[in-house]
This record gives structure tokens, sequence and C-alpha cells, in this order.
């Protein structure tokens, strides 16, 4: 719930904003009945430009999945978030460090396994803030290794390759085959992170590094770590694909049936949030167990 | 009936008796005949020309102007290349490949001339100088002058004999080589145009293209054997040249330019053009196996254009017309040549967009406007990119409806992350009106195209605002007056260099209004067209009160009508062009009235009296005026309404919300 707030208020704190340039702009206009039906270009490329940054962010695109966020993903790359935009970039940053933050609560909370007190649960936050900060750049900065430099030479190579082919499909799919691959690096990388989380909070580890060092031997010595993480991510995926369906059948241009898709929308993001802390508690499970296991093997050997 | 070329009077009283059924040609002014050797690994080309030129203007000249276009790829220091690093905010691709080995050039070995009646053949070679005539740069070669040995009175044929090796340069626009796939464009010596104010002969620059008299072509090429090889004009002999080389003639009457391409992995399809009384057209494409899928779509797209322009405006006047699919990594893009246009498609076409069929259409469309007009493309680029984007939108709207909404999947953007799909309908015409905002008031049309400040300002102002001002114009001046217009223009000028005011003079010989005005306001000064109803109120009318009567019958009273309102409409004049417009007024009674402003004012108020009130008001009813930058303030209701901008609030709220939790997965 708390994760959900956060979210929440994050959000609103820059869709409120947009919803009243908006409302300035459209409320008296002819067109906007045909707006509230569907996204009409000459509106939006017309409202794009007279109120800038603000507007570029909100592109009519599918309304579901990972469409409009990658959308937004990619404006932010772009730098189109210019003064207002800037608001979004920092509530995003601050959005995520405060999960950072929460996180370190959360993971503690798992490990202990002894219910839930805020107390407990903001103390440990705090406590660990510095190795989640720590955690969080460092992944940042391996990730963005991987878009800027992974990536484009990895397409580069599949550019070449391709270029002599005569099979339209064949490069379609080569195409895709480089896009797994790109996600398979980062769902790696997501999951060392996840486990050194989890590791220097379980084994009271006072330094990051050893942390993610011992991730490693523990995610790569065997296969339940990946194999959890793709379990959980196909069943996000198929949470996705399904809301995504239902998004796409409710014609919201009705009253009534915006605040009926509003609240699907609440619902399913509230799902998702809690898909994710869910997740981190199954992870802190399996690593207990792996452990557990790893120690009877020991005492049986001695 | 012999035509000055260059000589408007002449031209315009000409025109008169042309007849629109004589398809025939007009005698030639520049004719080529050469034979050509290619070297296939290092893409160079020998070759001897003969050009017969005959002084047609009212002009005696001592020398003669010659454009050496593939020297703008000789170094650095060209015109064209300098050009490039100016006029992009990013360097394009074709730039860094030019540059790294893939020069070209244009090298003149020997030169003679002679004059039937006035000089015998001699040697020039010793005269030609270099003339920069647009900047002065010196390293730029690409026009050429010699001097004759005697003065060439008006009616005189000059011969001038040539030797010339061209170097292709590699993946250059509109001309160059790609892996085995090479398009010779621009690669011969080519004489510029002897009009009355002396010879027009533009360096090449960067974005300008080109402009060249109309002549009969006869171009010998000796290449390897295993290469396909398409042209301008027909194929009309094919022999063995001995060590697995073959030579090849093609042959075409009345066209201003040759190209050819080449490429021992071109596959070949063939489909003949045949419709009601139009004249029938072999269409050859040359395509990559890789669009194996695309053969339909390229052939109907350039039978359509046949068809509809054919029917519209006047009937192609080659018997052959064909199709170069090169590698989208070729540079070398769409791009049109007499009776041989490239076009290119990506591996990846967003489903539902009209590729590769947009650019079919449009390069087959110059095959009209460049082809059978021959307008200065240099100097006057609106009058074949504007009238093509124009006429290439109506044909696209007649055979394939408006555009659809783009999907795209797995496409890569320049910052290689995977875009996903827009889900909008955009109109063909959308993103045009969208530049136009953005730049519309960037410089004027009738401009040098080298002269433009950057390539914004001359896109819009080759290709936006002139297909804006024509749809305009046709939608005013109503579709079956504007397509009189078009054919007149067509058929007045067809193998002519037509300059704008002869359009304009086409546009209000037929036009109910004098046009002048609209001309004027985006050709010669820059500006966007934006008018906005922004402001749509009512007030109970007040009454009056007051002594009122004379006489026996003066006396105070007071007089009001509580059923009766005062509406107020206020219009804006929010851009520079002033254009009549047309005001619909809906009464809450279900009242509509239609009103006429001439638009001159900045700010206009409109009162209504009467028991209804004004429920919305709406400027350019019928849309129309496709020169306004902005359609959505052209409408306003009296009162507000809070839906749409609740619904997309939301939706923007939860977009943001995913947003951000997706950003926590790595958290
Ligand atoms: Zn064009």
């Amino acid at each position: 719930m708390v994760f959900y707030l956060s979210n929440v208020i994050f959000a609103a704190a820059v869709a409120l904003p947009l919803f009243l340039t908006l409302n300035g702009q459209i409320a008296y206009l002819t067109m906007r009945s045909e707006i509230a039906q569907h996204p009409s270009y000459a509106w939006w490329s017309g409202f794009r430009f007279h109120d800038g940054c603000l507007a570029e962010t909100m592109r009519p695109s599918l309304n579901s999945g990972f469409g409009p966020m990658l959308d937004n993903v990619e404006l932010l790359f772009r730098g189109n978030f210019n003064s207002f935009g800037l608001t979004i970039l920092f509530a995003g940053l601050a959005y995520i460090f405060l999960m950072a933050f929460l996180n370190g609560g959360a993971l503690s909370q798992f490990i202990e396994d002894r219910g839930f007190s805020m107390q407990r649960f903001l103390g440990h936050s705090g406590h660990y803030l510095r190795h989640m900060s720590a955690f969080l750049t460092l992944q940042g900065l391996v990730l963005w290794g991987i878009y800027r430099g992974i990536s484009p030479l990895l397409f580069s190579m599949i550019d070449s390759v391709t270029v002599a082919s005569v099979s339209a499909p064949l490069v379609w799919f080569v195409n895709l085959a480089g896009y797994i691959l790109v996600i398979k690096l980062v769902f790696i990388v997501v999951t060392l992170f996840d486990y050194a989380r989890i590791i220097l909070i379980a084994e009271k580890k006072t330094s990051s590094l050893t942390a993610l060092g011992l991730s490693v031997k523990f995610v790569f010595s065997r296969l339940q770590p990946m194999g959890l993480n793709a379990l959980l991510a196909g069943i996000a995926i198929l949470m996705s694909t399904i809301a995504g369906t239902i998004f796409s059948i409710i014609h919201p241009s009705g009253l009534f049936m915006v605040i009926l898709s509003f609240l699907l929308q609440q619902v399913y993001l509230f799902l998702l949030i809690s898909m994710r802390v869910a997740c981190y508690s199954t992870e802190v499970l399996l690593y207990q167990q792996q452990m557990a296991e790893n120690q009877q093997v020991k005492k049986r050997k001695h | 009936m012999k035509l000055k070329l260059g000589c408007w009077h002449f031209i315009l009283l000409g025109s008169v008796a042309v007849n629109s059924a004589d398809y025939s040609f007009p005698p030639p002014t520049a004719s080529y005949n050469i034979t050509a050797k290619l070297d296939a690994v290092d893409k160079r080309i020998d070759g001897e020309e003969e050009i017969i030129w005959i002084n047609r203007s009212n002009r005696t000249t001592d020398e003669i102007y010659l454009h050496l276009y593939l020297n703008a790829f000789k170094n650095l220091s060209t015109t064209f290349m300098s050009e490039v690093s100016n006029r992009f905010s990013s360097l394009p691709d074709y730039f860094y490949s030019v540059c790294k080995n893939g020069w070209g050039y244009c090298d003149v070995r020997s030169i003679a001339v002679e004059a039937p009646g006035l000089f015998e053949r001699m040697d020039v070679m010793e005269s030609l100088q270099f003339d920069p005539i647009d900047d002065g740069n010196v390293a730029d070669e690409t026009v050429c002058r010699i001097r004759l040995p005697g003065a060439a009175a008006p009616g005189q044929v000059v011969h001038l004999y040539i030797s010339f090796t061209s170097q292709l340069p590699h993946r250059a626009p509109r001309t160059g080589y790609y892996q085995d796939y090479l398009v010779a464009g621009q690669w011969f010596p080519k004489c510029g145009v002897l009009e009355e104010q002396g010879w027009n002969c533009h360096q090449y620059h960067n974005v300008s293209e080109f402009f060249a008299d109309y002549g009969d072509y006869d171009v010998s090429i000796t290449l390897p054997k295993n290469y396909i090889v398409g042209a301008s004009g027909v194929l009309v002999g094919e022999t063995s040249a001995g060590a697995g080389e073959k030579t090849v003639r093609f042959q075409e009457k009345c066209i201003h330019d040759f190209v050819w391409t080449a490429s021992p992995k071109f596959r070949v399809a063939e489909r003949t053009f045949e419709y009601v009384d139009l004249p029938p057209v072999k269409l050859a494409l040359l395509y990559q196996p890789i669009n194996q899928k695309y053969v339909d779509s390229y052939f109907d797209a350039a039978i359509a254009t046949l068809k509809h322009l054919g029917s519209w405006y006047t009937p192609y006047p080659y018997s052959h017309l064909t199709i170069v699919d090169l590698p989208e990594k070729s540079n070398a893009g769409g791009m049109e040549y007499p009776t041989l246009f490239t076009t290119d498609v990506s591996w990846q076409v967003a489903s539902g967009s009209q590729a590769p069929m947009g650019v079919t259409v449009h390069e087959c469309t110059h095959q009209f406007f460049y082809g059978i007009i021959g307008n200065n493309e240099a100097e006057h680029a609106w009058m074949d990119e504007g009238l093509t984007v124009y006429a290439t939108s109506r044909c696209l709207n007649t055979a394939y409806g408006p555009g659809n909404a783009w999907k795209m999947y797995l496409a890569r953007d320049s910052f290689g992350l995977p875009t996903t799909f827009k889900h909008v309908h955009k109109d063909q015409r959308d993103w045009i009106v969208e530049n136009q905002r953005e730049r519309g008031a960037l410089d004027f049309m009738d401009k040098p195209s080298w002269a433009y400040v950057n390539y914004p300002a001359y896109r819009n102002n080759a290709y936006e605002k002139p297909a804006l001002m024509l749809w305009t114009l046709e939608n005013v001046l109503g579709e079956p007056v504007f397509n009189r217009i078009m054919r007149e223009y067509v058929t007045r000028f067809r193998f002519k260099h037509p300059k704008p005011q002869d359009f304009i003079n086409v546009v209000n010989e037929f036009s109910p209004q004098d046009m002048n005005s609209l001309f004027d306001q985006t050709l010669h000064t820059p500006g966007v067209l934006d008018y906005a109803v922004v402001r749509v109120i009512s007030q109970r009318d007040k009454g009056t009160k007051g002594y009122f009567g004379r006489g026996a019958e003066l006396a105070l009273a007071e007089k009001n009508d509580p059923g009766t309102w005062t509406s107020q409409v206020h219009l804006e004049r929010q851009g520079d062009i002033v254009f009549p417009v047309e005001l619909l007024i809906t009464f809450e009674d279900g009242e509509k009235r239609r009103l006429q402003w001439d638009g001159k004012e900045s700010i206009k108020i409109f009162s209504f009296t009467q028991k209804a009130r004004v429920e919305k008001a709406e400027i350019d009813p019928d849309h129309n005026i496709w020169l306004d930058v902005d359609v959505t303030n052209n409408g306003r209701y009296r009162e507000k309404n809070h839906l749409a901008a609740f619904r997309w609030g939301v939706q923007w709220l939860f977009w943001l919300q995913h947003l951000l939790e997706t950003a926590a997965i790595f958290s």
C-alpha cells in the first residue's frame, strides 16, 4: 500500500498540471467531442506545439502495456522533458530513490519474518539506504552501458549481417533475436542486483561490492534464481497482456466509461506493484531455502 | 512551330496555337550522343560525347557553359560538401561515406567544338575555365565555360566533342554506388541553358536540383555481361563487347537528362500500362531480391500515377518507364530522372502506412512535374516539388484512400530504442500541416534552393507550403476549376521552362477572383496562416431606459425584453497571411448562419442580438483552407465541457504511474 500510494502521489503531482493545461485548452473547443472519442492527430500536434514539453510527453499511443511507457522513456532520453519536464525527471529520480529506500525496509521485513511493524520497516529502510542507493547507482550505470554500448554494437552487427539478406522475415527475426538478447541481458543484471540486496541484508554484509560478488556466485551457480525471475516476469507480462486487452476493449468516451477505466487501471497498477513486492519476498524465500540446503549438504560432507 | 526557349512573350503567344491533342515533341535544343565504358571495380566511367546544341535564344553567344556535377564530390572544399556542414544540424550519412574514400569527380580530358557554317572543328581545351557563378568558391569545379572561336547567333548549331572520365561517389545522394549497385546520375558534362539574361548554369549545391534543355539522347554503355541495366529511354540494342563485356544502347527523344543504373543483383519484372485512350507504356521494375513482395505495390503505384495524372493533366508521352528499387543504404533514395525513377522501401514497413506507394507515386509524379514540365529546379524548386506533393496526394487519395494509422513493431529510431506503435489516424497531409506550423514562417517560396538558411527552410518552401497553398486553392476554387487550371498549365508548358508568373497567370485566367494576394503572401513574404475563434459570450439584453418620445409623448420609460440575448463572437488573425474566411454560427435553437470575413483585421467581433444565444462559432467550417496551421482553434463553444480533458488527464496519470512503476523494477 505504501508503494502504491507513493506511486499515485508522484504521478498525480505531474498529471494534475497537465489536466489543468488540457482543460484550459480544450474545454471550449468544438473539437472536444472528437478529442474525447479518440486522440485527434491534428489537435495533439497543435497542442504539443503550443504547450511544449509537458504536452510532448503525452503521446497518443497504445493505452496499455509498455507502449506508453517506452514512448515516454524515449522522450526522456531525447531531452524533450524541458522546463516542466525537469519536474518529471526529478519526480522520477526521487521516486526511484524512494523505492530504493522502501526496498531496504521491505527486504529486511521478509528476511526477519517477524510480522509487520511500520517502525521497524522505516528503521531498516533508513539503515540500508546507503547501500540501496549504491546498488541503484551501480545498476543504473550498468544498464546505461548496455543501452549506449552493447545494444548499439549488437544492432550495428545485425545490420551488417542482414544487409545482404534476401529474406525480409529473416531480417525481422534477427532483429527480434537482438532485442530478446538485450532484454535477457537486462534481466540478468536486474536479477543479480536483486540478490545482491538480499545477500547484503541477510548476511549482514557491510560492503555492497562483496554482496554483489556473492550474488554473482549465487545466481550463476544454480538455475533457480533465474528461473524464478523468469516465472515472475512471465506472470507480469501475462497480467499486462490481459489488462491491455481489457483496456483496448473499453472505449472511454462517456463519463461513466472514463471512471470505469480509471478504476480498472488503478486496480491493475495496484496488482502490478503488489507483484513487485511479492517478487522480493519470493526471492528472499528462495535465497533462504537454497542457503539452508547448502548448509545441509556441507554438514553431510563433514 | 518553332519556339524560342527562354523568350516568354514568344511562349505565351505561341501557346495559344498549341493544340492540347498535339502530343508531338518540339525540336531538340541540346542533344547528346554518348559512348561510355564502365570500370566495374573502381566504379569509374570513361566517356566520349557529342553534344549538338542549338542556340534557340535570341541572344548571340561566344561561350558555352557546362555542368560538371560530379565534381561536387571531388573534395571537402566544394560548394556541395561545405554546404552540407552548414545546413544540417547533424551531418547526413552520405557526408561520411563520401569522405571515407568515396570521392567522385568528372574530369574533362579534351574538348573540341565545331559550328557548321561558322567554324571548323577546333580544340578549345585551353579556353576551359571553372566559373563558380553563384558563390565564387574557387574550389568548386561544378560549372565551367569554354570560349567559342566565333559567336553563335540565334539558330546556330554548335557541336561539342568531349572526352571525360567520371568517378562515381560512394553512397552519395542522387548518384553514386553502393556495393555493386550503381546509379549514374549527372555523370556526363552537360550544357547549361541559354536564356534572355544569359547562361543559366548554377553550381551543384547541396539541396538544389537541376535544369536543362530538352533534346534527343543516344547513349551506349559498355559494362560486364552480368550487369542488369536500366536507363532513361528505350533499349535499342545489346551487343557483345568481348572479354565478358557487353554494350547496351539506349535512345530517347525530348528528355532533359540521362541516367543509368546497373547491378548484377537486380531482378527484373515487367508490365504494360494500358488505360482507355491513354497511350500504352511499357513498365520495367529493377528490384532487389529481398523486395520481391513489393513488386506489385511498385507497379500498382506507378500505374495509378500514369492513369490519374494522365487523365487529369496530360498523357505520359514516352513509351517506356523504368522503376528502380535500390538498397535503402545506398542513400540514393527516391529520385526522379527522365523516364526512370528510383525508390526504396525499408525492410520494416509500418503496417497501414503507404510505403512504398507514397514515395513511388511521388517520384512517378515527377515524370510530369520535372519530366514534362521542365521548370528550373534550382531557382524555383516549389514548381516541381510543390506541384508534385500536391498531385501525389491527390493521386494517393484517389487510388488508395486517405492514409491509415501507422503501426510499427520493433522499428528502431535514432536513439536505438524500440518505438512502439502510434495509435492515431494521421492523414497524409497532417504531417505537412504540422511541419508548416513549426517552420512555416521560415523564409518564402520564391528563392533559389541554395539561398535558404537551412534545410527545414528549404523543405518548407519547396515542398510543404506550396502544397498547402495548392490544396487551399483547389478547395476554394473548387476541384473542377482547379483541375482545368492544372490541365491548362501542363498543356501550355509541356517541354518548356515555365516560371512562377506563368503558373500564376494560368490560375488568374481561370479563377473567378484574383489570386495575386495569396501568391504574393506565400511566394514573396514569410509567414503562416492561422485564424481563430477566441471567445464566444452571451449576455441577457440589458434593454434601455431614459426619456423617449417628443412633445406630449415625452416620458421616462424603461424598455427591455427579458427573452433577448446579445452574443459576441471574437475572432483573431494569428498569422501573417490574410485570406478571406467563412464563419458558421450555430444558435441554441438550431439556426445556422454563414458569414464572410475578409480576414484583414487582426481582431474582429461579430455581435448577434436575438432570442437564442450563440452555441458555437466555427471559422472555415468546411476545412478548405489547408494553409491554416492550427485547425483546433477554428471552432469554439460558448460553454465548457471537461470530459475530453478528464479522459486524457486520467489516461496520462495512468501512463505516468506505469512509467514510474516500470522504472522501479530497477530500483
Ligand atoms: Zn520530389
